[in-house]
């Protein structure tokens, strides 16, 4: 199956929190005590971000939605840029490492290490003024197969 | 004249002026909405929801031939204090100036009473200070 990047809106959000995910591997602990460490890889997946978008325009609200039927309806992924999941992000002296981990610097929308941004669950939207709402999307970066 | 003062005051409660009012005063606010965005160094605001409140001191008069404009202390605490547990009235307040031509120019709104004090005390006239909510937006302002 191919899939393709889709751009998130440009909407900036005013949280963000990110988790670079696990390798993935189980631990066995034996009566005794004796641990046994099973590394089925050695590529990090399921990294979660989290955005927050505070008092957006009902209208920006709407793109959001519209981005997550485009995404998930056709399970394509979601393409962050700096003007939206990175915004805000400094760090020249590490090679700019913390926005790689959201989206390369060759535009593939992918992060540093090739996975792929799709929604965790539908944004939450919470309404607080006439025409101004607060949202919630949740993302995990998915390893695809081959 | 193109200064007021205390004597151009008026309040009205529903059409009756208030005849003992010796104080009263409004202010309005607006709550603001934060739209500061990651990347941002200064922060953005927006206006929010705007609410309004006051405050008025109104001598508590009785006499022979006293008018419902003179004993409206009497009636303002009747609108807030209930025998059993009847609800409170809301109250059509309006509080504004006679200007320079004699034209009343004032704000009017509806307002819950959120407080009324009452204090009897040796040389001091016997009043009551109410403070208030407005119920909603005014309903006419042309102050």
């Amino acid at each position: 199956m191919t899939v393709s990047a889709v751009d998130f809106p440009a909407v900036k959000p005013s949280s963000r929190s990110f988790s670079p995910g696990e390798y993935p591997s189980t631990t066995f602990e034996s009566l005794d005590g004796t641990k046994t460490h099973l590394r089925y890889g050695n590529k990090r997946v399921n990294a979660t971000l989290t955005l927050g978008f505070s008092n957006i325009t009902d209208g920006q609200v709407g793109l959001i939605l519209d981005n997550y039927d485009d995404v998930m309806s056709v399970y394509d992924y979601v393409k962050f840029t700096d003007a939206n999941g990175s915004a805000g992000i400094e760090g020249a002296g590490s090679g700019y490492f913390l926005r790689k981990e959201i989206h390369d610097d060759a535009g593939t929308g992918k992060t540093r290490l090739g996975l792929k941004w799709r929604y965790d669950g539908p944004p939450q939207v919470t309404s607080v003024y006439p025409g101004r709402s607060n949202v919630e999307c949740k993302f995990v970066a998915c390893l695809d197969s081959p | 004249m193109g200064y007021y003062s205390g004597a151009d005051g008026v309040m009205k409660v529903g059409s009756t002026t208030v005849g003992r009012v010796t104080t009263f005063s409004f202010s309005s606010s607006q709550e603001t909405l934060d739209v500061t965005t990651l990347g941002d160094r200064d922060r953005k605001l927006i206006g929010g929801t705007r609410s309004l409140s006051g405050s008025a001191s109104i001598a508590y008069y009785s006499a022979t031939g006293a008018t419902s404009g003179d004993t409206m202390a009497s009636t303002l605490m009747n609108n807030l204090i209930k025998t059993g547990g009847a609800a409170s009235d809301t109250v059509t307040l309006s509080l504004g100036i006679n200007d320079h031509t004699g034209a009343y120019k004032d704000i009017t709104m509806t307002v819950v009473l959120t407080s009324i004090a009452v204090s009897s005390a040796q040389g001091e006239i016997f009043s009551a200070d109410i403070s208030f909510e407005a119920a909603d937006a005014p309903s006419g302002f042309d102050l």
